[in-house]
């Protein structure tokens, strides 16, 4: 019986542990406005809307984040991209992805599964979004910023879908090769039969678990995520307890495919994602961390070189280039420096590409 | 050893024996020789330092270390750009002629190793190494373009580095973002002891690689019939990483190898410039790295070449 009880304290614990984290260090919610969009496959997509007094820019500004994440990885709190585009007049829209932040996830209780992969993300949800906020601000075009693989939908879909729709498009981060010769990415050919049998990856809880401890430099984070010394701590303690969402099974196979075919394709192999960039003329600004263990720079390289436009401008953020740190993955939207020294990029992009 | 004219020997506190060898008598270029004495040495390795360093600078970290693993080190500064093909030659033909070793591994750094891709094919070679090799001219940092077009016939060196480009926010010495930022006093101070002045026409030939972007050697890289490995830091801020290891590299299915050093390969920090030459966590990741390499890591790559072939070899 005693341990039985034992087993029933850890339970209270790792409960309390996975759930309180996210009340103690929530993110008050700064968006003016909430939507729902419904996709042709019946999920619902989530967009958050920063509408500023005036509105300055003809075009619409859409955000979207990256793997495992969700919108709060480009809004915490006093680092917030939809409160700074709406102080510069942008009409700023955040998107959560179908399976994270507020939009449709699978549970036991509803009729949503893990069965979702990348191309469902560039053939529904980008469509739907990008049609639904022309459609409310009465734009024909939309600008769009991508964090990681944010900017790996819009390569994409302006390749495979359309490209009408975007007026000019800022990648952070955005990979297109992944055969670089690092170690990390030789796991992902040894592990590949793990994540073949996963239906998801709850990384979500595991984060909230361990957010406590996020003022802790971690080693490993360091390598896979972020700088450590490039971000405050109470900011990645709030990243881990709000920002982090649960991966499906099916888009991390579809990751690790590319991993071993060294291609950027659709889920069926057939159609590369990377070549279709050949016949995209959309203004497209590039920025990389010099020192991102995930995207390096020569990974987000042949998506800059195969871009069909001359409009196009790849941006290594390092110390030797000016910027205040070499950063790394996370460091690009969350650093400590980004109101300075990503923003302003972003802002000015759209803003010279607005006519 | 009848030709060779010694200068001076001088026997370091490790018991490294640093001979100084003259190559020829019209060559101004000196070898320095490094041997443990009375250690069989078992192979040879000729080190090509990269200009504006003296061959003390390599002599005192990498070329000790191999050294007392009982490698018989030879160093070579080429002086000269323009005479580096007659230079090289003559000092593997010195090292194969006057040591029991009828071949020699090379070991590049930084933009030396663009002279040694045009000399690859000495048939005394056995393997060459690359440190920081600029194998692909693309994105150089405002730093290294700012310090090249200052950096000036007669100038001194220091004088540039003590300087701090206007762009750079931080107000970091224009040495530290290009070298590393993690230098002890003595360090720094050991790096600028052997500073040396460069040459007209090298200054010109980097200048001219780097102003012609996407200048691309990785074919030739790609195509050296030698066992061969290029590696790069992480933090490089003078020959950035993606210069020594472009994408075209790994898509190329070059039948050479290339690493970098990073703490996305496991290591303790991404590597800058000097750093994969000076201070401890060199001495543990970088330099057991190189010797392992010249060790063994080679035969692997020889044997996979011969045996087995390459992906798209034959094609």
């Amino acid at each position: 019986m005693r341990g039985g009880r034992y087993i029933l304290y850890l339970i209270i614990v790792i409960g309390c542990n996975c759930v309180l984290p996210y009340y103690f260090y929530k993110v008050d919610e700064p968006a003016d406005a909430h939507y729902f969009v419904e996709t042709e496959d019946g999920w619902k997509i989530a967009l958050h809307n920063y509408k500023p007094s005036e509105i300055k820019y003809k075009y619409p500004v859409i955000v979207c984040h990256g793997l495992g994440s969700n919108r709060f990885s480009w809004d915490l709190g006093e680092k917030s991209i939809g409160k700074y585009l709406k102080k510069k007049g942008f009409d700023t829209w955040l998107i959560d992805l179908r399976g994270s932040g507020d939009s449709s996830k699978p549970s036991p209780f509803n009729r949503y599964r893990y069965d979702y992969n990348f191309d469902k993300y560039v053939f529904y949800d980008l469509k739907s979004a990008i049609n639904f906020v022309k459609e409310k601000t009465n734009s024909q075009k939309v600008f769009w910023v991508g964090h990681s693989m944010g900017g790996m939908v819009i390569y994409a879909y302006m390749g495979m879908v359309e490209k009408e729709s975007l007026k000019a498009v800022v990648t952070v981060g955005s990979p297109v090769d992944f055969v670089l010769p690092t170690l990390l990415y030789k796991i992902a050919h040894y592990t590949k039969d793990i994540v073949y049998g996963m239906k998801f990856f709850p990384v979500r809880p595991l984060a909230q678990m361990l957010s406590p401890i996020g003022r802790v430099p971690l080693e490993q984070a360091d390598i896979l995520v972020w700088d450590s010394d490039n971000i405050e701590p109470s900011v990645r303690r709030r990243a881990m307890a709000n920002a982090v969402d649960n991966v499906s099974g099916e888009v991390m196979k579809e990751f690790v495919m590319w991993f071993i075919k060294e291609d950027f394709t659709t889920a069926d192999g057939i159609h590369s994602y990377k070549y279709a960039l050949k016949g995209v003329d959309v203004p497209t600004l590039f920025i990389v961390g010099a020192r991102d263990g995930l995207a390096p720079p020569q990974s987000v390289y042949e998506a800059y070189k195969l871009l069909g436009t001359n409009d196009k401008k790849f941006v290594i953020a390092s110390k030797a280039n000016g910027f205040r740190a070499d950063y790394a993955h996370t460091d690009l939207i969350m650093g400590r420096h980004v109101e300075e020294e990503i923003y302003p990029l972003i802002e000015n992009w759209f803003k010279n590409h607005q006519q | 050893m009848k030709k060779l004219f010694l200068i001076s020997i001088l026997i370091s506190s490790c018991s490294v024996v640093r001979t100084e060898v003259k190559i020829e008598n019209h060559i101004k270029d000196v070898l320095t020789n490094l041997k443990v004495k009375n250690i069989k040495t078992s192979f040879s390795l000729l080190i090509i330092g990269e200009p504006g360093f003296s061959r003390e600078f390599y002599s005192e970290t990498l070329g000790d270390y191999l050294a007392k693993k009982g490698v018989d080190v030879w160093i070579l500064t080429p002086k000269e750009k323009n005479s580096f093909p007659t230079v090289f030659s003559a000092a593997v033909r010195v090292i194969t002629t006057y040591t029991p070793h009828d071949e020699t591994f090379v070991l590049c750094h930084g933009f030396s190793c663009l002279p040694v891709l045009e000399s690859s094919t000495h048939p005394r070679i056995k393997g060459i190494f690359m440190i920081s090799p600029p194998l692909f001219s693309w994105e150089w940092s405002e730093t290294f373009k700012w310090f090249v077009s200052r950096y000036e016939s007669g100038r001194k060196i220091e004088e540039t580095l003590d300087e701090t480009p206007t762009f750079v926010k931080s107000q970091k010495k224009t040495f530290e973002l290009l070298f590393g930022e993690r230098f002890s006093k003595e360090e720094i101070g050991f790096i600028k002891r052997n500073m040396k002045p460069i040459t007209d026409d090298w200054i010109e030939y980097i200048k001219n690689y780097i102003k012609e972007e996407k200048t691309d050697f990785i074919e030739k890289f790609c195509k050296i019939e030698k066992p061969s490995i290029a590696v790069a830091g992480q933090g490089d801020g003078f020959i950035p990483y993606w210069t020594s290891i472009p994408p075209s590299l790994y898509r190329k299915k070059c039948k050479n190898e290339f690493w970098f050093f990073g703490r996305a390969n496991f290591n303790k920090k991404e590597y800058a410039h000097l750093e994969m030459f000076l201070g401890e966590d060199a001495k543990d990741e970088i330099f057991p790295y190189i010797y392992r390499w010249l060790k063994f890591g080679w035969k692997k790559t020889n044997w996979m070449r011969e045996s087995a072939g390459f992906p798209g070899e034959n094609q």
